[in-house]
């Protein structure tokens, strides 16, 4: 048994579309990744990508053709392993008659939960995704961003191990993000994993230790942050303070990768340095020759753009 | 087990909250609050009904004749004299090549003609009816002032005069006539039966209410308000929350389902139980086969449902669940009256008892409990009586035998296998001429009785699942019985008038038995078994022989359910469902 709390393993999954004239959809091309106990794992990827059909596999709500997974050490999507799940879907309906109570009810007691326990928690838990007030409120009356938060409330009320979340932020506004982002690092530091499936990267980026980017199916890159937006350490940023034509004279022996200018002496310039002596050596000639350096940072990668270079491949 | 009732019980919640419950509550109330104030009330019955002319042949025949003489002063000419010029003249042109319907509309006309004479204050003329000869109902009528009566002592003095005047073609009224009343007002005409009908009558109208109510209205309300359950469920954000709870796939739809038809349950249940009260209070008619319709109407509905169900896992639409769910009524419907076409209307009702009186009238019975008289006079068959409780085939009746010595027809009424849940009693049906052979309820049979035969000193014996028994008490007396709420508390000791004469038996059903005319022995066929009853010298059956008919009917005894047996000259024929006969 693998101590990863989701082993998957070579998964796939084609669908069959169309009625008359049946068409072939490799939805999944031999998946495989592992989730640490305790640790907020992000799935990324274009639409279509394969990210829900992989979360449904894991839920047993869809059945996959090939390969093996687990969660928690139980066959994904068996009834052990639901009970340690909770689960936010993209699109989610909360049906309209309920209130916050009552639909807390509800989910609760399909996860076998007692009446006395859902009634003991739900306040605290309402609080928790900023809706305490709006406990008594039917579900229609909610805004979209409350409906998520409340699905939210719903996914982790019955105390689970796992968390699998498609897009648990969207819809919702910065100020329910923050609430979101706050209740998740909270998870975490309870030693929860969680799953996370979004397009807001730079939530990603804020919430995730390890991320997966697919596409068509299959996982382009899989690691920590740091390494996903990991680039060469050669490369640096210069902000000068001089004229354009001269300072690129001054530098015409390093490679110039990229240069910025407003138009009133200030400068930016992308440079490729091999080693440290040869960026004291750029600093001493701009210095010399009375260049101003206003800034000076080794280049990093944002999420987005590494997922863009991935993508467009 | 928590999980699936919350989702039973989130369909009433959804009921109530999308106020479907409570217009379904409300509409139900409103139905039953209109049907609340109906009552049937009585008076002396004076109105002529269709159906109490007897012979009319001979009636309008009778009309000729006076209308041919030059003067009749009878009180037949006194009659006809005030019938109006246009019917006299169509009663003496009549002739009998014209037809069955002439006849009919004339006998209409004349029926309403003498219905005005019901309201004539100078009818009773004493030179045409001797008081002396008048029953004692009419001799207190006329001796009140004729200015000082009441319409209905006037219309009932007049019906009496009527009926004594056309003793043979006018049968005797029943002395109250029934009418329907709402909020206590008489609603319409008199109704055509007479009150001992009310029960029969009352359960004609529920059963129709029922199928009109439940059978269509009520299946039709509860598939289109429970069609959007499941397809609601399968929306995709709403299915997947579901699925992702640790809940078996099968038994969440099964649930839901459950959910549907509780909802109806309940709005079934407050509908028949309502009109069981109502019938029970305000007609007196506590039927508590009524109360059976419920699981009844739950199972229909559930069929239904199923195929809208079906259309909503397959479609996710609630519009082609009860399209669909349409179609498969449709061609229920048109099966269910296809074969009620052939099997009511064009395939003939064979006759299955004829029984002689007196070696003078002949009585036919035929497979829908309706009897026919033989007229000779017509060369006709005339319908006597139809078996009022075979609405819903509570009962079944088994072949008259005539009892010659009290001239009347007696038969056993069976409760039908389905209702023995009920009790397995059954009731002595007696049927005198005088009331044109109309079956009365009789004395109550010991449990699981089914057949009866009489002996040639005149005794009646009865043949249950567990013996023998004679009859020794009044057959024509119905057992007292103590009633709370219709329910009867009387102990079921219906057998304190029979005499066991046979061994304890526990005989299985089917079973069939026939009667030696002369020895009294009997033949038992009993699930592929034959048992040989006989009396000994105390007048009590022995059983001389018992052996095995059959080793596969044994086995499985209910592949033929009806059996006839017949016994004579030492011979006995044992007769099956499926054509086969065995002579032993």
């Amino acid at each position: 048994m693998s101590s990863s709390v989701i082993d998957i393993n070579d998964i796939k999954k084609t669908f069959k579309t169309g009625f008359y004239r049946r068409k072939y959809v490799n939805a999944l091309q031999g998946i495989t990744l592992q989730v640490g106990k305790g640790e907020v794992f992000g799935l990324l990827g274009p639409n279509g990508a394969g990210k829900t059909t992989l979360i449904k596999i894991l839920l047993g709500i869809v059945r996959k053709q090939s390969g093996e997974a687990t969660v928690l050490g139980h066959a994904a999507g068996s009834r052990a392993a639901r009970r340690k799940i909770g689960y936010l879907p993209e699109h989610h309906r909360i049906p309209r008659h309920f209130t916050g109570y009552s639909a807390l009810d509800f989910y609760g007691s399909l996860s076998n939960l007692p009446r006395s326990v859902i009634r003991a928690k739900r306040e605290e838990l309402l609080d928790s995704v900023g809706l305490r007030e709006w406990g008594n409120t039917p579900v229609h009356q909610y805004s979209k961003g409350m409906q998520q938060r409340l699905g939210l409330a719903q996914a982790i009320l019955h105390d689970p191990d796992l968390l699998i979340l498609d897009e648990p932020t969207d819809g919702v506004d910065p100020v329910g993000r923050a609430k979101i982002r706050d209740l998740l690092d909270q998870l975490r530091r309870q030693g929860k994993t969680i799953f996370i499936n979004s397009h807001l990267l730079q939530e990603v980026e804020l919430i995730c230790d390890r991320v997966a980017i697919v596409k068509q199916g299959q996982v382009q890159k899989m690691g920590a942050i740091d390494e996903i937006t990991h680039l060469p350490e050669t490369h640096f940023v210069f902000e000068l303070n001089g004229d354009q034509e001269m300072i690129s004279q001054l530098l015409s022996k390093y490679e110039i990768l990229d240069t910025q200018s407003n138009g009133d002496q200030r400068v930016i310039m992308d440079l490729s340095l091999s080693s440290l002596e040869e960026v004291d050596h750029v600093v001493d000639l701009l210095r010399e020759n009375s260049i101003s350096i206003l800034s000076l940072a080794r280049k990093q990668m944002t999420l987005e753009q590494a997922f863009l270079n991935l993508i467009s491949d | 087990m928590r999980a699936y009732l919350a989702i039973i019980r989130d369909s009433f919640h959804e009921a109530v909250a999308s106020r479907v419950l409570w217009i379904l509550v409300g509409g139900i109330t409103l139905v039953l609050a209109a049907i609340a104030p109906l009552s049937i009330s009585s008076e002396p019955a004076t109105r002529i009904q269709r159906s109490e002319f007897k012979n009319g042949a001979s009636l309008i025949k009778n009309i000729q004749d006076i209308l041919q003489k030059e003067e009749d002063s009878s009180s037949q000419g006194y009659l006809v004299s005030k019938l109006s010029e246009k019917i006299q003249h169509q009663i003496a042109k009549i002739d009998e090549v014209e037809g069955a319907r002439s006849y009919y509309n004339l006998l209409s006309s004349l029926r309403g003609e003498w219905n005005d004479i019901l309201k004539d204050k100078d009818f009773h003329q004493e030179k045409y009816w001797k008081t002396s000869s008048l029953s004692d109902e009419a001799k207190k009528l006329i001796a009140i002032n004729k200015e000082l009566r009441t319409k209905l002592q006037t219309a009932r003095l007049n019906r009496v005069l009527l009926e004594k005047t056309f003793p043979k073609n006018l049968k005797t009224a029943q002395t109250d006539a029934i009418f329907l009343a709402y909020f206590g007002r008489k609603v319409g005409k008199t109704l055509p039966f007479p009150p001992a009908y009310v029960n029969t009558l009352v359960n004609y109208r529920i059963l129709g209410l029922m199928g009109f109510l439940g059978g269509i209205l009520g299946i039709s309300v509860g598939i289109m308000v429970t069609s959007p359950i499941i397809p609601n469920m399968y929306e995709p954000g709403s299915i997947d929350l579901l699925l992702s709870k640790p809940v078996n796939k099968s038994l969440l739809f099964l649930s839901r389902f459950a959910g549907a038809c509780s909802f109806v349950l309940l709005n079934t249940t407050y509908l028949i139980v309502g009109i069981w009260l109502i019938a029970g209070l305000r007609f007196e008619v506590w039927n508590h086969n009524l109360l059976l319709c419920i699981p009844v109407f739950l199972f229909l509905f559930m069929v239904y449902y199923s195929v809208s169900a079906l259309a909503g896992v397959i479609w996710r639409n609630p519009i082609v669940s009860i399209v669909m769910t349409l179609v498969f009524w449709s061609v229920c419907f048109v099966l269910g009256t296809s074969k009620l076409l052939f099997e009511g209307g064009l395939l003939p009702k064979p006759v299955t008892s004829i029984i002689s009186i007196d070696d003078q009238t002949l009585i036919t019975l035929n497979n829908r409990k309706e009897a026919f008289e033989w007229v000779e006079s017509e060369s006709q068959w005339e319908e006597v009586f139809r078996e009022p409780e075979s609405w819903a085939n509570t009962f079944s009746l088994i072949s008259p035998i005539y009892d010659s010595e009290n001239k009347r027809l007696i038969t056993l009424r069976l409760p039908q296998s389905s209702f023995r849940l009920l009790g397995g009693f059954g009731n002595f049906m007696v049927g005198e001429k005088k009331n044109d052979w109309k079956l009365i309820l009789g004395a109550e049979t010991p449990s699981n009785t089914f057949d009866f035969f009489k002996t040639p000193d005149g005794k009646i014996r009865t043949v249950s699942l567990s013996g023998v028994h004679l009859f020794q008490g009044d057959i024509s007396q119905e057992k007292k019985s103590f009633k709370i709420l219709g329910f009867d508390l009387a102990p079921k000791s219906g057998i304190e008038n029979f005499k066991k004469i046979s061994p304890d038996v526990s005989w299985k059903q089917p079973v069939s038995v026939a009667h030696h005319p002369v020895s009294g022995d009997l033949i038992i066929y009993e699930a592929g078994d034959i048992h040989h009853l006989k009396l000994n010298s105390d007048a009590v059956y022995e059983i001389k022989k018992s052996f095995q008919l059959d080793k596969v009917k044994k086995k499985n005894p209910d592949v033929d359910k009806k059996i006839l047996t017949a016994f004579g000259n030492g011979q006995s024929i044992i007769a099956f469902e499926n054509g086969e006969i065995k002579i032993i």
